[in-house]
């Protein structure tokens, strides 16, 4: 006996021997969990979601304050009457629903704008000079004498295409939000859930037929019972017990929560209603809450797999008691996850919420193996208790170390810098170190207590069926040379194709709108009619020239504008840039403007004097420049966010960086949604290369230690490495971009993978080494053991992810589809290419008894 | 008992160690193929990916503001912003830029043809290029960035005189080609019988009061010179702000003030073949002169837009662009425009700043949003005036 199986054989000995007390242990530590798995709190958040230590990310961050990011929101409202939008109804819909926006918490009060706020001016040129007035007059009644007025001052203001749709049947507020409670899940929570519920009640505002106003039935904070605190336009349904409604008090101060419980509601007619308006909203509160509608999905997908689930395991065991103890083992890091998150300060995001259906998985797929190990124990005559000791024998080493792996594939997908996947590995990470103790310790003690049906005896101990005999025996051939020289075959063909098609992969987006949800989402739609019937795109990437050592403005120093001139220019002739702000395009507009509104003035001029004639252009409030021109914005509007796209426009504005050296000024990269995709496509690009090398080198250096063998390392990772390519293949034949979703895949399902190759060859060794068989033989004797379980675990875990592919939310119908692929093809990989490799590796020499067995080594 | 799977191998070959390991590296030949082959293949698979091919950036002839237009035979010239200069063969392209010597990325504001192969490209900072190559390359005869200016015009030659002019009556005249330009302040005649004008007065709304408080009584000197022809009798007609109407005809030396007809600015002037003049100027106002510029009277125009280049075309018949990408057509010598095209535009301005008329019914424009060819309607078809411009 070896000294690693002899502090085994201690361990289980242990196990066994105190399982009373430790059973109570576990119990006591479950039960802990439990309660805390109840303060667990819904973590979303801007700031998560993109690589904050990125170079443009840090950019992002300076001037968080100073301009709007990425956060912003646009509120579409479309007339679908008769006529354009010049009529009573509209504007007053539109000047309620300006107001609405304007009190969204956390909006930026200063940079909202749609034809009601003030800073939309249209300019009249006249004999006389010009006038500016606001386009919408003051005290605006609707008469049609003003509506006419609207009418004629839009069409001077130039804001057709910009907040009023070319074909005038619909008008645009925007706004920027200000994240503020940063970093504090259970802050950012009430934030976001804040600005979601008042977003939903702008569209219900006039989409609504109904409104609903709440009575409280007892007494909150300040609110007295009777007294009706909240009115809103979304109904809620069976769901309004479970919303909170945050409300400021009367004499102002933080906003009271008030629950849905202690509410009742009554529906009224909404008299803002109008079935000729419709409202499109997108941004990034809209997203987030479409997103987390989305996310109720995920329960439903999560009741779906283990329904599936535990019908396939009594299926493969006709045992109720074991599929009962398979699952509940399977669910128990689920639990103590959940419950490890509020004490480590996390919370559930997007993202994260995929990880409790892995652990699921998994956990579903090592309690199979350690069941069935149990089980061909008892029926070969031994004790409950005897053979739960051997199943955690024969199990401890080859389980800790799929799991050591899976923990490896999980932690090397924080290579990439984006807190939100940190968190996803770490959180993974756990739940699968968790699943050490859950599966290899909890499970044994509680199968000592298991005593097997009778029913699943004769089902385990009755001959093989002959079709299942034949489908072993063709597995089986695989381990023969010959047969290995097909295989090898079929797999060189799929490879040369496969390697081929992976190179379209593409990183960041391939499509249009928001990656995040399906292109026939409510949100994708408003972003298509948004994007349709305005000029300006809402894909925008910000660049900002910093100038800090100029004496007054920096924006009356002609080097500095006419660089920002310059790079505007330039831009225009980028392909896939569709429009440019900058404060040199207004500066120009606006000196013009001075001189009648003739082109030929439309220049900077090189004296100051000349320069402070547009210096309205250079005002703060338009949000292009910091006071005093310290910090400068240039506005890319981009055709579209594919990755590629990005790439472009970005290396085409370093070259402009490099070859524009101005002293004194500083072009940084960037801001704007655009911004943050080429900052997280670069961290998903740095990342994707050094997260490969990392989990194959851990892998192969496992499977060294484990195995001993450099044959083995290769049986092992040769399968797992063709199947990332065919993964690769996969995506850039789907469209599927490579992305903050989709990355963590390979990396995941290499790692939960490898557990096949594991299993098996570990099985393999162990027949060969111990009973002197050859190699074909050995992985016979292996896939009879260990064969079935890990098909059938293989299957199990395919359609448990398999399931997020109905998801709303197209990222995670992508990882579902994908890491299904990975774990189907890598079980394949493992019982049809591990043997050809094998069969080679250790073929005997004709004529002899014993394999020289790994003689190739080294 | 700490033994590898690889030494268990080894105790349990018959053969001396090392030639058993060769030959079974050897007969394992087809196992290590295919592992190299698959890692060669992951190698190439996950290498940094380059992305697809861009066009590459250059000037979009449609995306920048396009201030002027020339042609010699098949030769067409263009000035834009920043001190690019493009040139075509053909209306509709290919343009490409031309060289430029030094690269002061002054916006340039206007161009002619003064001279077989010869051309004048004037500009911001009174910024003059020539080229003697068809406008090929072009080096600076002229440039004060101290002043920082715009020169708006320039024309010639008349009598072996070339003239460039702008902001603030600057005027600059060569007579050596453009070699050399010297500065000539304008003499200007008062028209007989008229008071000094009333300067404006200091409105805080009125962004010309800066400009006319300083010239004091009598600011005609110190207006905006937009543009120069010559008419038929040979006297020169230069035109600018504020309705500002010279003629002379002494080739430059003195200029004789017209009665005032419009109080708005003027920014070109048209000589027809039939002897007809014709001014344009703001918010759709333009005049013609039958007799030479001694009377005039306004001409119908359909839209409001300001209309700030002009061209007349093989048949003598005006052409005027503006804003609102207006292109207006006057069928009976400028005394009735209709509007002849009309494009959408997709930013704030959308001004036309030259115009060259091309058979075939169409037009070359420049503006704000580039070059483009248009098609002109006939009077029949003329299009109906929008006030907003902007179409969908």
């Amino acid at each position: 006996m070896r000294p690693i199986e002899r502090v085994v054989d201690r361990i289980s000995g242990f196990l066994i021997g105190r399982r009373h007390p430790l059973a109570l242990l576990f119990a006591l530590v479950t039960a802990f969990f439990a309660w805390s798995a109840t303060r667990v709190a819904l973590d979303p958040g801007f700031l998560k979601l993109i690589p904050v230590r990125h170079p443009y990310m840090r950019t992002m961050m300076d001037y968080l304050k100073d301009f709007s990011g990425a956060n912003t929101i646009l509120v579409n409202l479309r007339w679908t009457g008769p006529g354009d939008i010049y009529n009573k109804e509209f504007m007053t819909a539109l000047q309620k629903a300006t107001d609405d926006v304007f009190f969204i918490p956390g909006i930026d009060r200063t940079h909202v704008s749609s034809l009601f706020t003030p800073d939309t001016w249209y300019i009249e040129i006249t004999e006389d000079g010009f006038k500016g007035e606001p386009v919408v007059p003051a005290r605006f009644t609707a008469t049609p004498e003003e509506l006419a007025r609207v009418r004629h001052n839009v069409g001077l203001s130039g804001q057709i295409g910009l907040i009023v749709a070319n074909d005038q049947k619909a008008a645009l507020i925007r706004a920027n939000l200000q994240e503020v409670d940063t970093g504090d899940p259970a802050k950012a929570e009430v934030f976001y859930r804040r600005v979601m519920t008042r977003l939903a009640d702008i569209r219900g505002h006039f989409e609504s037929p109904k409104k609903y106003v709440y009575t409280l039935t007892r007494d909150v904070g300040p609110f007295k019972a009777g007294t009706q605190p909240v009115e809103g336009y979304t109904d809620y349904g069976w769901m309004r017990r479970f919303q909170t409604f945050y409300v400021p008090p009367p004499g102002g101060g933080a906003a009271v929560a008030i629950p849905g419980s202690a509410l009742k509601v009554k529906a009224e007619p909404n008299p803002d209603y109008n079935p000729h308006l419709e409202v499109n909203i997108i941004g990034f509160a809209q997203l987030l809450a479409d997103v987390i509608d989305g996310l109720v999905g995920v329960f439903a997908f999560f009741l779906l797999a283990f329904v599936v689930t535990a019908v396939l395991l009594y299926a493969y065991t006709r045992s109720l008691r074991i599929t009962a103890v398979a699952l509940v083992v399977a669910l128990l890091p689920v639990l103590w996850l959940i419950g490890l998150l509020p004490l480590i300060g996390f919370g559930i995001d997007p993202m994260s919420i995929l990880v409790p259906f892995l652990i699921f998985s998994i956990g579903v797929s090592h309690a199979v193996q350690m069941t069935n190990a149990w089980r061909m124990e008892v029926c070969a005559g031994a004790s409950s208790i005897e053979a739960a000791r051997r199943a955690f024998c024969k199990l401890f080493i080859p389980g800790s170390v799929a799991l050591l792996t899976n923990a490896l594939g999980f932690a090397v997908i924080m290579l990439i810098d984006i807190p939100i996947v940190h968190e996803l590995g770490i959180t993974a990470c756990l739940g699968v170190l968790l699943m050490i103790v859950t599966n290899k310790m909890i499970l044994p003690i509680l199968l000592t207590h298991l005593r097997l049906e009778d029913r699943s005896r004769r089902f385990a101990t009755r001959p093989e069926s002959r079709l299942r005999a034949a489908l072993w025996r063709a597995v089986a051939r695989c381990a023969e040379p010959r047969c290995a020289l097909y295989a090898f075959g079929v797999c060189l063909v799929l490879l040369a194709g496969t390697t081929f098609l992976s190179r379209g992969l593409v990183i960041g987006d391939s499509g249009t709108g928001a990656p995040e949800l399906r292109p026939d989402s409510r949100y994708n739609r408003d972003d298509r009619a948004i994007a349709s019937s305005y000029n300006i795109g809402t894909d925008v990437l910000s660049v900002i020239a910093e100038a800090k050592n100029f004496q007054g403005d920096s924006c009356l120093h002609y080097p500095v504008v006419h660089l920002i001139d310059q790079f505007d220019l330039f831009l225009r002739g980028v392909a896939g840039v569709h429009s440019v702000t900058s404060v040199a395009g207004i500066g120009r507009l606006v000196i013009s403007a001075f001189n009648e509104g003739n082109p030929r003035w439309r220049a900077l001029p090189r004296t100051e004097d000349g320069l402070s004639v547009g210096s309205r252009a250079f005002d703060p409030q338009l949000g292009l420049n910091t006071e005093s021109c310290r910090a400068i914005q240039t506005l890319i509007f981009t055709d579209n966010h594919e990755g590629a796209t990005i790439a472009h426009v970005v290396a085409e504005i370093k070259r402009f960086i490099a070859t524009h050296p101005v002293e004194g000024v500083t072009l940084r990269l960037a801001s704007g949604n655009v911004g943050v995709m080429a900052a997280t496509n670069e961290a998903v690009g740095a990342a994707e290369d050094k997260m490969l090398l990392a989990i194959f080198g851990a892998l192969a250096l496992l499977c060294l230690i484990t195995f001993r063998s450099v044959t083995a390392v290769f049986c092992v990772i040769v399968p797992l490495t063709m199947v990332s390519i065919f993964c690769n293949a996969l995506m850039a034949s789907l469209g599927i971009g490579l992305k903050v979703a989709t990355l963590p895949v390979v990396a995941l399902g290499v790692g939960v993978g490898v557990d096949y190759g594991i299993y098996l060859f570990e099985r393999i060794q162990h027949e060969m080494r111990d009973r002197g068989l050859t190699f074909a033989e050995a992985f016979h004797e292996a896939m009879r053991q260990r064969g079935s379980a890990a098909v059938f675990t293989a299957v199990t875990m395919a359609i448990g992810v398999g399931t997020w592919t109905l998801s709303a939310l197209k990222y995670q119908a992508d990882m579902g589809l994908l890491l299904s692929f990975m774990f189907l093809v890598n079980m394949l990989g493992a019982i049809c290419l591990l043997p050809a490799l094998g069969a080679w590796f250790y073929r005997p020499r004709a004529g002899e008894g014993p394999a020289p067995v790994a003689a190739a080594a080294q | 008992m700490n033994h590898s799977l690889d030494e268990v191998a080894g105790r349990a070959a018959v053969a001396p160690l090392a030639s058993r390991r060769e030959s079974a590296a050897v007969r394992a030949w087809p196992a290590w193929l295919f592992a190299a082959l698959v890692l060669g293949a992951a190698g190439y698979a996950f290498s940094p990916r380059s992305i697809p091919p861009f066009p590459p950036s250059v000037l979009h002839t449609d995306r920048l503001l396009v201030t002027g237009l020339a042609r010699s035979g098949s030769r067409i010239l263009a000035t834009a912003e920043l001190g690019h200069i493009l040139v075509a063969d053909r209306p509709h392209g290919p343009w490409r830029e031309a060289r430029v010597e030094p690269e002061r990325g002054s916006t340039l504001t206007r161009i002619a043809f003064v001279g077989p192969r010869l051309a004048l490209a004037v500009g911001q900072d009174s910024w003059i290029l020539r080229s003697t190559d068809d406008g090929q390359s072009w080096r600076e005869v002229h440039f004060d960035p101290a002043r920082s200016e715009p020169l708006l015009g320039v024309a010639g030659p008349y009598d072996g005189k070339l003239y460039a002019f702008g902001s603030f009556g600057q005027m600059l005249v060569s007579s050596d080609e453009g070699q050399t330009w010297t500065e000539a302040p304008l003499d200007i005649l008062p028209v007989a019988g008229t008071p000094p004008a009333k300067p404006q007065p200091a409105d805080a709304d009125n962004p010309f009061a800066a400009f006319s408080a300083n010239s004091g009584g009598n600011d005609l000197a110190g207006r905006h010179l937009y543009a120069m022809t010559r008419a038929a009798d040979g006297a020169l007609w230069l035109v600018g702000e504020r309705g500002l109407l010279l003629r002379s005809d002494d080739g430059g030396a003195r200029w004789q003030a017209q009665p005032t007809i419009y109080q708005g600015s003027f920014y070109g002037v048209l000589a027809l073949p039939d002897r007809t003049l014709v001014v344009f100027g703001m918010r759709g106002h333009a005049y013609y002169s039958r007799d030479l510029g001694k009377s005039w009277r306004e001409s119908e125009v359909p839209v409001p837009d300001s209309l700030f280049g002009g061209a007349v075309d093989a048949r003598g018949r005006p052409i005027l662009v503006g804003d609102d990408n207006s292109v207006l057509r006057s069928d009976d010598g400028g005394a009735h425009f209709f509007l002849a095209a009309q494009a959408a535009h997709h930013g704030l301005v959308a001004g036309l700043a030259a115009v060259l008329p091309l058979p075939d019914g169409e037009a070359l424009t420049a503006g704000d949003e580039g070059i483009a060819v248009r098609k002109l309607a006939d009077p029949s078809a003329a299009l109906v005036a929008t006030p907003t411009g902007a179409q969908p």
